[in-house]
């Protein structure tokens, strides 16, 4: 699975190809609009126009009046205009009017040359390896007749000269706005039955209706006068006509494409949302079963700890340090989580040292004359912290807990359970007057 | 029998009607007026009026140059160019046909020399028409609004 960066990644670039697409639909749709209005409005003037010449070239009888009315006894070549897009995006506009002239070709059964209108035509078709007599692109947004005028002059001269029998321009009709159609429709000669009626029906424009009854027109001035100047001129009018239509069909095709292309991007945007929605929650549920791990870890370790405080606390306890056990449980059960360390060290010092405050408890030792803060240690240490205590006891017991502390024996011990007696009977003017007698804590008399 | 007539230039439709009485248009060689049952003919058009007439109503148009095709009971025509009679400017056509003449005097290329002619022509029949439609009066049109513009 993807990160949630990479995902926003892709997010970001699909947002920015739909922003495009958008801005391209928009273009598209401000000259489709321009574009079909000109093809609309020529359209009945080129109808009416091809409406003439058709009716003018199935009245001839006999002599031909104008040479692009003249249909050959054999077709041998055919010669296709095919009108394109300079641009491509545009769905299947390209693809579909080449897809319907190669058909045409295979069907007609005869060379094709072509003249391309149109840089993705021109592309495909030499990509083909087609015959390309002519090339034009780059024709204005809003092409005059003037400006289809050397793109008729091209394929005029070709059919009077020789080199094909027959012109077919190949271009997308506008239908609407979501229908534009491919069409091959018979150019020159100016005739309704063409080779394309046969080869490629389907795709053939429908020629208008032929007045029933031959009409026998009257020509003025003259039949040469008027075709002459009408038969070139509506002639390029058809072709004219042909690239009005592909216009807006590319720019109508390119905003349907580009339309979709914009819900696909925005839908896309969706899924993708919900991916990088679901990899950020995957993140977050990760982190936070490292939190839970790293608590219930941290927990497991403090009971253990806890465990050990008591075990020792006990141990302390049966010493018979009543005092100190239950401070020490009362002090374990606050304990927080945070302050494991801080209390561990003083629970396993207990049974070695008596903290001060339970020192203090005990009476101060040091007003014996002879027992410095040193030796009053040791004898708490030996269970001997009162006066009473130390009253009662031999000199041999204080002798053993002074040694059992490393330290030298003191030379006034056989004064202080003499001296401890008035202490625990609080008889603190006697112990003065008691020790007044002593030197240095031995009775004077004392020679040791 | 009526005549269907349809009035066409490169940019639109201009006029259509089924039920036409008669029409009066300038051909190549001269006036041509045309009722039903006309003989086919196919002609190119000059500079001038098309006359089209219905009943007591008519509507005038300057056109410039064409072809028209004639058949018993249609009458296609395809203007070069079309203004209806009703809707010049003369202030306009005015301006034009001097600017026009200027440019001639001033003898400019080929190209324009020609362009220049044929504004001249057209103003002047802008002109001729407008006048023409001025001092017959009011008169009913076959169309109600003039939406032509």
């Amino acid at each position: 699975m993807p990160s949630a960066r990479d995902v926003q990644n892709r997010i970001r670039s699909v947002r920015n190809i739909a922003q495009i697409t958008r801005a391209l639909e928009a273009v598209s749709a401000s000259r489709v609009r321009r574009a079909q209005e000109r093809a609309l409005a020529s359209r009945n003037y080129s109808e009416k126009a091809w409406e003439i010449l058709i009716n003018v070239q199935s009245a001839i009888k006999g002599k031909i009046p104008h040479p692009l009315l003249a249909q050959r006894e054999e077709t041998k070549s055919v010669l296709v205009v095919i009108i394109t897009s300079d641009r491509g995006l545009a769905g299947a506009y390209n693809s579909n009017i080449l897809r319907v002239v190669q058909r045409f070709e295979e069907r007609v059964g005869k060379p094709v040359k072509y003249l391309a209108v149109g840089r993705k035509g021109r592309d495909t078709l030499i990509r083909m390896g087609k015959d390309i007599i002519a090339e034009f692109s780059d024709l204005p947004a809003n092409p005059s007749v003037s400006d289809v005028a050397p793109i008729a002059r091209v394929a005029i001269d070709t059919f009077i000269q020789g080199d094909v029998d027959e012109v077919l321009l190949a271009y997308t009709d506008f239908i609407n706005m979501l229908t534009q159609s491919p069409v091959v429709l018979g150019w020159l000669p100016l005739t309704p039955d063409s080779t394309a009626n046969q080869a490629a029906s389907e795709y053939v424009k429908e020629a208008p209706e032929v007045s029933e009854g031959v009409i026998n027109y009257e020509y003025e001035p003259s039949a040469e006068g008027v075709l002459e100047e009408m038969v070139p001129r509506f002639t390029e009018i058809q072709l004219y006509q042909a690239l009005l239509e592909s216009q807006a069909s590319e720019h109508a095709a390119r905003m349907t494409a580009m339309h979709n292309a914009t819900d696909n991007a925005s839908g896309l945007v969706g899924d993708l949302t919900l991916e990088y929605n679901k990899a950020r929650q995957a993140a977050i549920t990760n982190e936070i079963l490292d939190i839970v791990g790293g608590a219930s870890a941290l927990e497991s370790s403090l009971k253990a700890m806890e465990k050990a405080k008591k075990a020792a606390q006990v141990k302390i306890a049966s010493n018979g340090n009543g005092a100190s056990k239950s401070t020490s449980v009362a002090d374990g059960k606050k304990q927080t989580v945070a302050t494991p360390k801080k209390s561990a060290p003083k629970a396993k010092s207990t049974p070695k040292k008596i903290s001060p405050k339970q020192a203090a408890k005990a009476d101060d030792l040091t007003k014996i004359e002879g027992i410095g803060k040193k030796m009053a240690q040791a004898l708490i240490n030996a269970s001997i912290d009162t006066f009473a205590k130390l009253a009662n006891s031999s000199e041999d017991t204080l002798r053993q807990a002074v040694e059992a502390a490393g330290m030298r024996l003191a030379p006034s011990l056989g004064t202080w359970a003499e001296q401890a007696q008035y202490a625990a009977q609080g008889d603190w003017d006697g112990l003065q007057a008691f020790q007044d007698t002593l030197v240095a804590g031995r009775r004077p008399d004392s020679k040791k | 029998m009526p005549i269907h007539v349809e009035l066409v230039t490169q940019e639109r439709k201009v006029f259509e009607d089924t039920e036409v009485d008669s029409i009066s248009l300038p051909g190549i060689e001269g006036e041509m007026g045309i009722r039903p049952g006309h003989v086919s003919v196919l002609t190119t058009l000059g500079f001038g009026e098309l006359v089209i007439r219905k009943g007591n109503a008519e509507e005038r148009f300057a056109i410039y140059g064409g072809v028209v095709d004639v058949r018993p009971d249609k009458v296609v025509v395809l203007a070069d160019l079309a203004d209806s009679s009703f809707a010049i400017d003369e202030e306009k056509a005015r301006a034009a046909r001097e600017r026009a003449q200027q440019l001639m005097q001033e003898g400019v290329p080929d190209e324009d020399n020609r362009e220049a002619v044929l504004q001249l022509r057209r103003a002047e029949l802008q002109l001729k028409v407008s006048n023409k439609v001025r001092n017959r009066g009011s008169m009913m049109r076959i169309v109600d609004q003039d939406d032509r513009e």
